[in-house]
């Protein structure tokens, strides 16, 4: 269960992005994680409501990007999106595929939400 | 089309976009390495190494495939050849495996994960300061048994090695392929029971070359020591 350990981290950065103020709370947090990582990301989703329990990211939602790697068939040359390590050519089912990408783990922004502009036609 | 990230989804997972005008919502870009962290402490481990000539091997596997046997061995035999080395412990509980390398004259620093399933860079950080492993040695991190958690915590080693035996199947690189993707090295233990138990070594090699065409492979066993030559001679390489 890595994944506790890789939401804790996505939280850490978020609140480090935070501006410093009372009233501002994390609303999204988005990511992009590479399907050839070792993450698993119905985890990480699961994992996600633990770490932000009483921190500014308490009520933000996770929202993640699954980002291919990309694959060229040795065979037939073709080009193609690839999810698994284990996928055959889509063309021409030949394995292994030359792989390249997938590999990163990012977390792209974050949406802020200011709890206090209800207050203004007071 | 998903015209964020170009995927075949309609509607790619859920990219929610707040086009309002209201200043409620602001977004801040990050763009920041999810594994930052640890990267760091790796990037400093590595440095380490760099700096002490310390050639540093991650060993990774499942439970029980003999990697403290692989080491024992190991050890005994580059202290015959005067090449000095320590280890690296992960487990998450007790310190047997230690003691077991310690028995064989070999500094070890054991790190217990508690209920983590993987070690990380920051860990391995401190193990060196309390280990302080000499200029031109060897270094064995031993992971937790685990073929899982430890392939995405990169620890600044120079080398990853993934060990697995033969009673563990055949197709073990196409169950855990991430393990075997990302070493530069397998080890196929437990050769000797090969008669007892139902492994085909051919189809196990066609796995491991698909995920890995550079990887270098060693078909040995640790306990009859046959094939552990080619392993101790790609160690001193």
């Amino acid at each position: 269960m890595h994944e506790l350990s890789i939401a804790q981290n996505i939280v850490n950065i978020a609140l480090d992005n935070l501006p410093e103020s009372d009233h501002t709370t994390i609303n999204k947090i988005y990511c992009t994680i590479g399907s050839l990582t070792g993450i698993e990301i119905s985890s990480l989703e699961f994992c996600f409501p633990f770490v932000v329990k009483g921190t500014a990211a308490a009520d933000a939602a996770l929202i993640i990007t699954e980002e291919p790697a990309k694959g060229t068939c040795p065979q037939c040359q073709q080009r193609f999106k690839v999810y698994d390590l284990l996928d055959p050519c889509p063309n021409c089912d030949h394995w292994p595929l030359q792989l390249e990408g997938g590999r990163d783990m990012l977390l792209t922004s974050i949406e802020l939400k200011e709890e206090s502009t209800s207050n203004t036609n007071g | 089309m998903c015209s964020l990230c170009g995927c075949d989804q309609e509607d790619c997972h859920s990219h929610e976009h707040n086009h309002d005008s209201d200043q409620q919502h602001k977004s801040v870009p990050v763009e920041t390495s999810i594994m930052g962290e640890n990267e760091r402490h790796a990037q400093f481990n590595n440095g380490f190494f760099q700096g002490r000539s310390i050639k540093a091997i991650n060993m990774i596997s499942s439970p029980g495939s003999g990697k403290t046997t692989i080491l024992e061995r190991t050890i005994r035999a580059l202290h015959s050849k005067k090449r000095f080395c320590s280890v690296i412990e992960g487990d998450q509980q007790t310190d047997n495996d230690a003691r077991r390398i310690s028995a064989t004259g070999t500094p070890v620093f054991q790190i217990n994960t508690g209920k983590a399933c993987h070690l990380d860079a920051h860990g391995v950080r401190h193990a060196l300061k309390h280990l302080d492993p000499p200029s031109q040695s060897l270094l064995f991190i031993e992971n937790v048994g685990n073929l899982i958690c430890p392939t995405e915590f990169f620890l600044g080693e120079n080398k990853r090695v993934v060990v697995l035996s033969s009673t563990e199947g055949t197709d073990k690189p196409a169950k855990y392929p991430l393990a075997f993707f990302t070493s530069h090295c397998v080890i196929i233990n437990k050769i000797d029971l090969m008669p007892y138990v139902d492994f085909d070594l051919d189809e196990c090699h066609r796995l491991i070359r698909g995920l890995n065409s550079q990887v270098d492979i060693f078909d040995m066993s640790a306990t009859t020591g046959e094939g552990f030559d080619a392993w101790l001679d790609w160690l001193s390489r």
